[in-house]
């Protein structure tokens, strides 16, 4: 086997796929794969850059749903938005056994890589669902929705479809301002897109906006319970990093 | 009077009712309506006191002409009160509801003039969100004791969930802190609701178009603590109504000393750790597989407060325990304490490929603090304690400063 090197990708999910269809199909092992963005030079192994290739990518897919499992693809789709560094090679690790073992490969969980891509899995999924209810939308003075957030994983593409669904007939934007991109959403044109949309971007605001913030905070006040206060069970629930984003003010009841 | 005066009245009025839960109806909404409803269920918020926030939860109004003891509403009290018009509870829920604040609306009223007249109120309100609005989130409606079925029947064609609370567990305890809902006002359209859901679901099975009945099916709210009746006859009740009225949820609420009604227990303050007993044994019966009466018996009428039912249980059958996690049934671990469906799971996928031990376990994420005591690995049994019943529930139990911490 030659000797390994580090594998260069455009940064997408359809990116990593074409490195790993193209590893498959070479029969190698890589010493790492990394996101163009995060390599740093290093001196005592090769890197090779592989251009995003969409055929590529789905053929490879096609394959891992056909002898691995669909659920494996989404997996390991979801483990990828996550924040977390190094994430590529035990996506690789986890594919390589897959194709050994079929969809079994998820019974294996004694194995690190394949524990960590489901946990990292949950991990987004989890935060995916607790954003479908934190999100908050402002109204623009031009009547569209428009939502700020930070989310710790890159998950803003899990987010649109559920939004789609919920507000298929308003215009919206939601606005990932640690990364610098958002979603905007057309009622007319029933679709959403990625944008970049830099991160100090804010909109006007309509004229009831205020009046129904200051109607929704008097009812998180007032819906509390006095002599059962539980901060702490609160935070569990909705950690303080979400809190910026919220129209309510957690701790204004008491 | 101001709107937000009257929501904060009214919110204040109806956050006593515990029931949260936004789950269970799908298949409303598309591309040109306003809102969906999620299988799932979704929180928006946390309030102060903890608790998860889904719903605009609000009363209608707070007038009311009954006098029921247990309830900060009543007639003979004397405290602010308001009434919202049906414009105005569409109008809030659907501003709430496109800024992503909620999941849905919880609308529940005091009986203002009479029971017909309130539950036409709250009939013209769903008619509102859903025909004018073109609103297909969440509804879940109270049906008001005493209302003309029609009218009931009415918004239950446009509601997800219905509720009708029973408030007292027992017809004796009603009659005498509820004088004005008998019990028969509660029952009826309890079971009118449960026949037509159960009519409705049938006939949409035949015609593909029929419009849908409380698709979430129906709920109810017991008060505990503000009369006599013991934990076993509240869970035997509460399995009564799963299994006979085919009720979603049963709630349990604490009783708030909200009145100096002579009628009423003096408590020093909510029964909040008996409450969360009722809803630990609840789970048990609705996810786990037990029965009432394998959990309370004639002896025992009432949960140990300082440990939990499922715990109680499992000391209360040792020689059930210990059990061998790589040859029990899937039903067995589940009742095995600290083990629940998740877990539970994980090991009998895992132990498809290798026979487990305790260090297995571990790397599976299955919290052993709990089961430890009640499981072998392989064979080995892995607590250093004797396997004694005394010995074990001293492990189990809430040490005392803990619990006073839960009041
Ligand atoms: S009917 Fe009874 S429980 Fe309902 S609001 Fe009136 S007094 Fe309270």
């Amino acid at each position: 086997m030659a000797a390994q090197k580090i594998y260069i990708y455009d940064g997408s999910f359809q990116g990593l796929l074409t490195v790993l269809y193209q590893l498959f199909s070479r029969k190698e092992i890589p010493f790492a794969i990394e996101k163009e963005s995060a390599y740093r030079k290093n001196l005592f192994y090769t890197a090779e850059y592989i251009s995003n290739n969409a055929q590529q990518a789905d053929f490879f897919s096609d394959k891992v749903k056909e002898f691995i499992s669909s659920q494996a693809l989404t997996d390991s789709f979801h483990a990828f938005l996550a924040d977390e560094t190094k994430v590529e090679l035990d996506i690789f690790k986890y594919f390589f056994m897959g194709f050994k073992l079929g969809k079994k490969v998820d019974n294996y969980l004694t194995k690190d890589y394949i524990r960590k891509v489901q946990e990292l899995a949950r991990r987004v999924r989890s935060e995916n669902h607790r954003l479908k209810g934190l999100v908050r939308f402002k109204e623009s003075i031009d009547g569209k929705y428009y939502a700020a957030l930070a989310p710790d994983n890159d998950l803003l593409i899990l987010l649109a479809p559920h939004f789609k669904n919920r507000f298929a007939v308003q215009d919206w934007v939601l606005h990932d301002k640690k990364r610098g991109k958002a979603v905007i959403y057309s009622a007319r044109e029933k679709d959403w897109l990625l944008i970049e949309l830099e991160a100090d971007f804010e909109p006007e605001l309509s004229q009831f906006e205020l009046e129904f913030q200051n109607l929704w905070q008097t009812f998180f006040i007032s819906v509390s319970i006095n002599n059962r206060v539980n901060p702490r069970a609160q935070r569990q629930f909705m950690p303080k990093k979400y809190w910026p984003y919220l129209i309510e003010n957690p701790g204004s009841s008491y | 009077m101001e709107l937000e005066k009257k929501l904060e009245i009214l919110s204040d009025a109806a956050k006593y009712d515990v029931s949260c839960s936004s789950s269970g109806s799908s298949g409303r909404g598309d591309s040109n309506s306003l809102g969906n409803t999620k299988v799932s269920g979704i929180c928006h918020s946390w309030s102060d006191d903890g608790r998860c926030i889904s719903l605009l939860k609000i009363l209608f109004t707070n007038y009311c002409i009954y006098d029921c003891q247990y309830c900060v509403n009543r007639a003979s009290v004397d405290r602010s009160r308001a009434a919202f018009t049906p414009e105005e509870v569409a109008k809030l829920t659907v501003e709430f509801y496109r800024r992503n604040y909620i999941e849905g609306l919880f609308l529940s009223s005091a009986v203002s003039k009479n029971p017909d007249w309130t539950m036409e109120q709250l009939l013209k309100t769903v008619q509102l969100l859903r025909n004018r609005y073109n609103y297909q989130g969440y509804i879940h409606l109270k049906a008001i004791p005493g209302a003309d079925f029609k009218l009931i029947y009415q918004a239950g064609l446009l509601a997800d969930r219905m509720s009708v609370n029973i408030e007292l567990p027992s017809e004796s305890s009603l009659g005498k802190l509820a004088p004005q809902k008998k019990k028969a006002g509660i029952l009826i359209p309890m079971q009118g609701i449960g026949q037509e859901i159960e009519h409705n679901s049938i006939a949409r099975k035949k015609y593909k178009s029929k419009e849908k009945f409380v698709p979430a099916g129906q709920s109810t709210q017991l008060i505990v603590g503000a009369s006599p009746e013991s934990d076993r006859q509240i869970i035997s009740l509460s399995e009564g109504l799963y299994n006979n009225f085919k009720l979603k949820r049963v709630y349990y609420s604490a009783y708030l000393p909200v009145s100096n009604s002579s009628l009423l227990p003096v408590l020093p303050g909510p029964p909040l750790q008996r409450e969360h007993r009722l809803y630990q044994a609840d789970w048990l019966l609705r996810f786990y597989g037990f029965q009432a009466k394998e959990l309370l018996t004639p002896g025992r009428n009432n949960f140990d407060l300082r440990i939990d039912p499922k715990a109680d249980w499992a000391l209360n059958n040792l020689d059930k325990f210990p059990v061998e996690v790589n040859t029990a049934d899937y039903e067995m671990l589940l009742r095995v304490p600290g083990i629940g469906p998740r877990s539970a799971a994980k090991i009998v996928k895992a132990r498809r490929e290798k026979i487990l031990d305790h260090y297995n376990l571990k790397k599976l994420r299955v919290v052993l603090k709990r089961a430890n005591y009640f499981i072998t690995c392989a064979g080995k049994y892995g607590a250093a304690v004797p396997f004694e019943k005394e010995i074990l529930y001293q492990r189990l139990a809430v040490k005392e400063q803990q619990q006073l911490a839960l009041f």
